[in-house]
C-alpha cells in the first residue's frame, strides 16, 4: 500500500498537485475499485471487429 | 396545489401572484433555518417580480403557463450568488444569468433564490460542510438526496413550486426520489446547460423539479397527451439490471409496475445486456477525467476551500488515463446502440430510480471508497445519462421507515412526450401525490 501511495503521488506531483499524506492513504484505498472500474469499461468497450489482425 | 393549479388560478385573476409569493417567502422564512433548503433568497426581488406579473396579469398580458408561478434553482446555475455549494466559491457573484434563468424570466416566472447542492454537484453533503446541508422534510436527520438537494427539500416542504436542478448520473432524479417529488432528466441537449457550472460537460443536463410530472414538463416547455392513458404502451422491465439494491424498493417498484400493467401496459420482462456496476464504472469514468480536467488549473494552484471528498474525487479523477477515458466513451456508444434496438420493442423501460432510501446526513466526509467501490449503492440513473434519452422518477411509495421510494421510467432520446404520458397515468392512477411530510401545512 505504501508503494502505491508513493507512485499516486508521484502521479500527480507530476501534474503539479500536491496531495497530503492522509488523501494518498484514502486514494490507494480507492484505487483498486477505480482499477477495477476502468477494467470493467475496457470489457464493454471491446469490439472483436476492431482487433488488432493476428 | 399544484404549479399548473396555481397558474390557472392565477390566469383567471383568482389567486395574486403577490400574495402566493409572500406565503412562499413565509413559508421559507419558517421553514428554511431548519431544512436548509436556500442558501439564498432574492425575497424584495421576487416580491418585485411577482408585482409585475400581477400588473401584467390585469392588463392581460398573461405570458404563459409559468408566469407569476415562485420557483428556484440550484446553486450551480449562473444567478447572483452562486456558490456551487464550494467554500471555493463562497463569496462569488455570478456576472451573467444561465440561458434556462433567462428563459424563466421570459416566461414570466418568480425566482425565490438559489437552492443547496452537494459541492459541484458531486461530493455528497455532510454535517461538517461550510454550507449547511439541506434536510429531508420526510426525517430531517437524513439527507433529502443529491446533488440537487436544496430542490428536493423545497418541493416536498412546500417552499417552491417548481425547482432546476442539475443532472450527470443521476441529481435530478435521486432527490426526487428520496424527497417524494418528481425529477425529470429531459432528452440530452433539450435544456441548455450553458451558464451551468460544469461537472462533466458531455454528461451534464438541466432537469426540472416539481410535485407533478405535469409541473415538471410545463418548467421544460414540453408537451404531452395527459389523457392518453397507457394502453399497448410496452413497458420493458430489465429485472436482471436492478435484482441489487433494497428489498424494500425492489418491493414497492413490482407493485408500480403491476399497476402499469393493471392500467393497459404491455409490461415484458428484457435484457439489457450490461449491468448496474458496469453502466456506473463507464458513468463514473468519464464524470471523473471531464471534471478533473475542467478543475485541474484551480487544483495546481493550490487555492484552499475544495471540500475532502470532492478535491480526493478530482485526484482520483487525475489518475484516470486517457485509454480508460476512451475505453469508456466506447462503452457508452456500445450502451447507446443497445438501448436503441432495445427501444426497438418497448416505448418505455421501469425501473427502481435507486435501489436504496434516504440515509442519515453524514457527520463527516465519507471515505472516498464509498464513492468509488466494485459494489455501490445501485443508481439505475446513470444509464439514461450515458444513452441521453429522458427519464422521469416518480413517487412510488414509502418504505416502513415512512421515507419516498422513487420508480423510474426510461424511453427513447427525443420521445419525452411517451415517458412523461407513462409517468403521468402512473402518478394519477397511485395517488402518492396526496401524502405530504410534517412540514406540510
Amino acid at each position: 500500500m505504501i508503494d502505491l501511495e508513493i507512485e499516486i503521488g508521484r502521479r500527480l506531483d507530476e501534474l503539479g498537485v500536491r496531495t497530503s499524506a492522509e488523501e494518498l492513504r484514502e486514494l490507494a484505498s480507492a484505487y483498486p475499485a477505480l482499477v477495477a472500474w476502468m477494467r470493467m469499461a475496457e470489457e464493454l468497450a471491446r469490439d472483436e471487429d476492431e482487433d488488432l489482425p493476428e | 396545489m399544484s404549479l399548473l393549479e396555481v397558474s390557472e388560478l392565477m390566469r383567471t385573476k383568482q389567486l395574486s401572484p403577490v400574495e402566493l409569493t409572500r406565503e412562499m417567502l413565509e413559508r421559507i422564512e419558517r421553514l428554511n433555518p431548519s431544512l436548509g433548503a436556500y442558501y439564498t433568497v432574492f425575497a424584495d426581488q421576487a416580491l418585485a417580480e411577482a408585482q409585475a406579473a400581477e400588473s401584467e396579469i390585469a392588463r392581460g398580458a398573461w405570458r404563459g403557463r409559468l408566469h407569476g408561478v415562485p420557483i428556484a434553482f440550484k446553486d450551480l446555475y449562473e444567478l447572483g450568488p452562486t456558490t456551487a455549494g464550494s467554500k471555493l466559491l463562497a463569496d462569488r457573484v455570478a456576472t451573467r444569468e444561465a440561458e434556462v434563468v433567462a428563459r424563466m424570466r421570459t416566461e414570466g416566472a418568480v425566482i425565490l433564490g438559489k437552492l443547496a447542492t452537494h459541492e459541484f454537484g458531486l461530493a455528497a453533503a455532510t454535517l461538517a460542510d461550510h454550507f449547511p446541508p439541506a434536510r429531508n422534510p420526510w426525517d430531517p436527520e437524513r439527507t433529502p438526496g443529491g446533488s440537487s438537494t436544496g430542490a428536493g427539500t423545497a418541493l416536498a416542504s412546500g417552499m417552491a413550486f417548481g425547482a432546476f436542478g442539475t443532472d450527470t448520473g443521476g441529481s435530478v432524479r435521486l432527490p426526487a426520489a428520496f424527497s417524494g417529488v418528481v425529477g425529470y432528466k429531459p432528452t440530452f441537449g433539450l435544456l441548455s446547460t450553458k451558464g451551468l457550472i460544469p461537472l462533466s460537460p458531455s454528461l451534464d443536463h438541466a432537469g426540472p423539479m416539481a410535485r407533478t410530472v405535469s409541473d415538471a414538463a410545463a418548467l421544460a416547455s414540453v408537451s404531452f397527451d395527459r389523457h392518453g392513458g397507457l394502453r399497448g404502451l410496452r413497458v420493458g422491465v430489465p429485472r436482471d439490471f436492478w435484482d441489487a439494491g433494497d428489498p424494500q424498493v425492489r418491493e414497492r417498484v413490482e407493485a408500480a409496475i403491476k399497476l402499469l400493467g393493471e392500467l393497459g401496459a404491455v409490461v415484458e420482462d428484457v435484457s439489457l445486456g450490461f449491468s448496474i456496476v458496469q453502466v456506473m464504472a463507464t458513468g463514473y469514468l468519464i464524470t471523473l477525467a471531464e471534471a478533473a480536467a475542467f478543475h485541474l488549473a484551480t487544483l495546481r494552484s493550490a487555492r484552499p476551500g475544495y471540500g475532502h471528498e470532492f478535491g480526493l474525487v478530482l485526484r482520483a479523477g487525475l489518475l484516470v488515463p486517457g485509454h480508460s477515458y476512451v475505453h469508456a466513451q466506447k462503452a457508452r456508444a456500445g450502451i447507446s446502440l443497445r438501448m436503441a434496438k432495445v427501444f426497438e420493442s418497448h416505448d418505455v423501460l421501469a425501473m427502481p430510480t435507486v435501489g436504496a432510501f434516504a440515509d442519515p446526513l453524514p457527520a463527516g466526509p465519507r471515505p472516498l471508497t464509498k464513492r468509488i467501490s466494485e459494489q455501490p449503492t445501485p443508481q439505475y440513473t446513470w444509464l439514461a445519462n450515458l444513452y441521453g434519452g429522458p427519464a422521469v422518477s416518480v413517487p412510488c411509495g414509502f418504505v416502513t421507515e415512512g421515507l419516498p421510494v422513487g420508480l423510474q421510467l426510461m424511453g427513447r432520446p427525443h420521445d419525452d412526450a411517451t415517458v412523461l404520458r407513462a409517468a403521468h397515468a402512473y402518478e394519477q392512477a397511485a395517488g402518492w401525490r396526496d401524502k405530504f411530510p410534517p412540514s406540510w401545512p
